[in-house]
């Protein structure tokens, strides 16, 4: 069957065709709609013609694994199609019998690919087999292309592919790339474009960027603007000659930055904790002014291979005349402003806590301690603590502190339900269990107890290893980043620029509510936020700062609960009930009835027993009512259900949905032990009021500007005022001075017309 | 007998530079005792008309707002002007240098200005602060942890 009738037979969008086909086809796909994909192993051999045809989306993925084996692929437009605009993380891979021919197709049609966006395309088969020149120009051709076309955040793969598969070509393999060797002033020059195909070519570009979807390595850098800014630290640096550098797409395993030969600033950042075990986290390695062919030596490569922590910046032998920070937790404290730095002195700096790839994981944080662990911190009083665990800093003498997922959780459930020693108890053993809205991982381990009330013989072993996995922290806070918000002054460009002033900016931080800011601090400038969460109490700190002068200003601060307190035992759960009573004081009674009823329909406990833990307390005039709801929340006393509820968070956040507060009470903070709290939102907001005015049209010349100036009258145009003048020196009577003075504080128009 | 000109002008009286259109120079007597300031010129009946405004003496190199003309025997008008300072003297009081509280092309900021109206309704806009790194589980995070503290 042809593939064209075997698409339109299953008329579905998502099209997993191939399934191992091989054969020559010609085929004529049309109308494919969005997401459609063709998927695995279509072989397209010799001979075959495969046209895509009136494709105005073509979805995440196209072709697969698709082989390309000397057929001719054309996705075109042309006259009769419609012009193919998005061509979304389509992959090409495994084509191992590109041609030239087969991409130039496109060109025959009379028109250039029009538009990628965020396209991904790879030719995969160079990891194994160097490929020749000719697939190289193929899909330099595709670059050219794009370039003039639109080729816009886009992955080509092919080059990083080729780098890492065939090193010997990085220093000789130049022309493989000769298919417009002539055009290199065209082909490279992508500015503010994060497409960056450096495969030979010179980067060309004003203040380029160096971002996400950049590859290539590069050859050079020159004749650009002001300013290289690293986005993401793309580049990786070899531990030989500087012009090796190149990138990969996310899936680095070493974020390595190094440019030479640039003059100008450079602004170069790593985002991120790299999860690979070498645990470098970032090095930029700037050369400014030194002679580039020794400033790097292989002795740092070392070096930055063995360093354990840290966003290391090495700067060679260099002349730093300005050092930014490219993220305002970023500090480069120790950079002067006319510094040499000596090519094997490391300048750390603070870590950057940012995401890698997804960056609304919760999973991407950086631990306090450190910030990265070196200068600039050494007024950090979270250095040198550990609050639990492993850690060998003397904390958890008498903790230890897992990080668990829900499974691992059910897993220690179940193992207490039906493999744990007679006669043992883990429940005296448990501190505390909360559920947190982030990933935390620790060294990998299992959960061990202590037989604590256990009487045992002399040379019996205490602990009781239960073999369910987690992870052991140190309980070390963590942080994330709450991203920034630029405070713009907007009346600047509307007339009345003052009134930027009379704005009142009003910040909501997660988990510490709502702060009316120092206009005077905020305006015109960039906030930056930050949540810090201790993992052992469940506490939540949120601060926002802005800079000046390389200084954090904090401007607001607080905190709250974001734990979710998960009761082990009738009188943890009383406790915790009495703590959430205290602090519901604040609240209306109304808004207090709200949480309440809000929390009765978590329906944390599944299973409850009658008898409620919470009436038994003496709580139920508070929240809870009679009948079954009293019994879903009364205490269980075992772990079974407990544990149950606990891996139950994702329907208690849909309840959480459900809060309906008709109260329009300003709550500030946040309470322990209620999932209400991941009702909030998780992002850090401003409001700006800003004062409206209204003037005439002719305000300007009719009432003028203020101003402070010192001029000559001639030189004012409008309705001028001026104060205090003296007209002294005019050759007029007294009388005639006392007017023409008069005339001027009282407001002339000056200048030639009106 | 000093030479004056009649006729109009254009522009608030507050204006430096004034547009004007004047006639010819015509004699004119000077009623006495008179002042620089406040000339009171005879003239011939024709030359000055009712619709006229403004005035300009060269014998005194000032400008004059017309304020009266009265009718006199023998088919003459009398011209009660009062001097322009600031035409008259334009030249020179372009030349003074002043402290400026207001003009037209003022382009300095944060001045507070009285003079404009402020409305009691505000402009309000919330925007979100944007790159960071933690967001509510749901929307496809589905991460979460729990902390199990032992006592060992």
């Amino acid at each position: 069957m042809a593939l064209a009738d075997m698409y339109k037979q299953n008329n579905v969008s998502y099209y997993e065709s191939g399934q191992g086909m091989s054969g020559v086809f010609t085929d004529t796909i049309e109308n494919l709609t969005a997401n459609g994909m063709i998927d695995d192993s279509i072989f397209l051999n010799t001979g075959s013609t495969w046209t895509m045809k009136n494709t105005g989306t073509i979805g995440n993925h196209f072709a697969w694994y698709a082989g390309w084996v000397g057929g001719v692929l054309a996705v075109r437009q042309g006259p009769d199609v419609i012009p193919i605009t998005y061509l979304g993380s389509a992959i090409l891979s495994k084509n191992t019998g590109c041609t030239v021919a087969s991409l130039s197709a496109k060109q025959a049609d009379g028109a250039g690919w029009n538009d990628f966006k965020n396209a991904r395309f790879m030719i995969d088969a160079i990891n194994s087999t160097p490929g020749t020149a000719s697939q190289y120009n193929a899909f330099n051709y595709a670059a050219y292309s794009g370039q003039k076309y639109g080729f816009n955040s886009c992955l080509i793969e092919s080059i990083a592919g080729y780098a890492t598969s065939n090193t010997a070509h990085n220093y000789t393999a130049i022309n493989d790339y000769t298919a417009l060797t002539g055009d290199n002033a065209n082909r490279i020059v992508y500015s503010n474009y994060q497409v960056m195909l450096t495969n030979y070519n010179p980067y060309l570009a004003d203040n380029a960027t160096l971002g996400k979807y950049n590859v290539g390595y590069i050859w050079d850098f020159f004749n650009i603007g002001d300013e290289i800014v690293c986005v993401r630290d793309m580049l990786r640096m070899p531990n030989s000659a500087h012009w090796q550098s190149w990138a990969y797409y996310h899936d680095v395993t070493d974020k390595y930055v190094t440019i030479g030969g640039f003059g100008g600033n450079v602004v170069a950042g790593t985002q991120g904790a790299l999860p690979e075990s070498d645990d470098v986290k970032g090095i930029f390695s700037y050369n400014n002014s030194g002679t580039s062919a020794n400033w790097f030596t292989t002795k740092n490569a070392v070096d930055y291979k063995t360093n354990s922590m840290g966003l290391r910046w090495c700067v060679g032998n260099a002349t730093i005349s300005t050092a930014k920070q490219w993220r305002d937790n970023v500090r480069l404290g120790v950079m002067s402003a006319s510094g040499i730095i000596t090519h094997n002195q490391w300048i750390v700096g603070e870590a950057a806590i940012q995401a890698s790839d997804n960056p609304n994981k919760n999973t991407d944080y950086d631990h306090i301690p450190g910030h990265g662990g070196g200068g600039g911190d050494d007024d950090d009083p979270w250095n040198g603590i550990e609050f639990g665990g492993t850690g060998a800093g003397g904390g958890g003498a008498f903790c230890s502190v897992y990080y668990m997922t829900g499974a691992e959780l059910t897993s220690l459930k179940n193992w207490s339900n039906t493999s744990a020693p007679e006669n043992f108890d883990m429940l005296p053993s448990i501190i505390g269990l909360q559920q947190l809205p982030i990933a935390l991982s620790g060294i990998s381990t299992t959960v061990k107890f202590l037989k604590s009330g256990a009487i045992t013989s002399q040379g019996e072993s205490r602990v009781v290893d239960t073999g369910v996995s987690a992870g052991t922290g140190t309980g070390q806070p963590v942080s994330f980043s709450l991203g920034s918000v630029n405070i713009n002054r907007r009346m600047q460009q509307r007339g009345e620029p003052y009134l930027d002033y009379d704005c009142t900016v009003e910040l909501f931080l997660p988990f510490a509510g709502t702060f009316v800011l120092d206009t005077q601090a905020v305006m015109g400038r960039t906030i930056n936020a930050e949540i810090v969460i201790d993992p052992v109490n469940g506490t939540a700190f949120a601060y926002a700062w802005v800079s000046q002068d390389g200084q954090k200003m904090p401007i607001a601060y607080g905190g709250g609960s974001i734990a979710v307190d998960l009761p082990i035992a009738s009188n943890q759960w009383g406790i915790s009930r009495a703590a959430f009573k205290q602090a519901s004081h604040q609240m209306t009674m109304n808004a207090i009835k709200d949480i309440g009823d809000f929390m009765i329909g978590l329906g944390i406990f599944k299973t409850g027993q009658a008898g409620a833990i919470a009436n038994r307390n003496g709580y139920a005039a508070l929240d809870i009512k009679e009948g079954l709801q009293a019994k879903q929340i009364g205490g269980q006393m075992m772990t079974s259900s407990t544990i149950n509820a606990a891996t139950d968070t994702a329907s208690a956040i849909v309840n959480a949905h459900q809060l309906n507060n008709t109260n329009y009470t300003a709550i500030r903070g946040s309470f322990g032990g209620s999932y209400a709290e991941w009702a909030q939102p998780f992002t850090a907001y401003v409001r700006i009021t800003r004062p409206k005015f209204k003037k005439p049209s002719n305000f300007n010349h009719t009432q003028a500007v203020p101003c402070v100036e010192t001029k000559t009258v001639g030189s004012c145009s409008g309705l001028t005022i001026c104060v205090n003048p003296d007209c002294g020196s005019i050759s007029c009577t007294e009388a005639e001075k006392i007017m023409i003075t008069q005339a001027l504080v009282g407001g002339v128009y000056a200048g030639g017309g009106q | 007998m000093v030479s004056v000109q009649f006729g109009t002008y254009t522009g608030d009286v507050n204006k430096i530079h004034k547009g004007t259109t004047l006639g010819t120079a015509k004699n004119a007597e000077l009623k006495q005792p008179t002042t620089v300031e406040a000339p009171y010129f005879i003239v011939a009946n024709g030359s000055v008309a009712d619709t006229d405004t403004y005035a300009y003496c060269s014998n005194f190199g000032r400008y004059y707002y017309i304020q009266q003309v009265d009718e006199l025997p023998g088919s003459r008008k009398g011209v009660q002007c009062v001097v322009d300072p600031l035409m008259s003297f334009a030249g020179q009081i372009d030349t003074l240098e002043v402290n400026v509280s207001r003009y037209e092309g003022s382009t300095e900021s944060d001045i507070y200005d009285g003079a404009v109206v402020k409305l009691a309704q505000c402009e309000e806009v919330i925007e979100a602060f944007g790159g960071g790194q933690f967001s509510k589980i749901g929307g496809g995070n589905t991460t979460r942890s729990y902390v199990l503290l032992v006592a060992n």
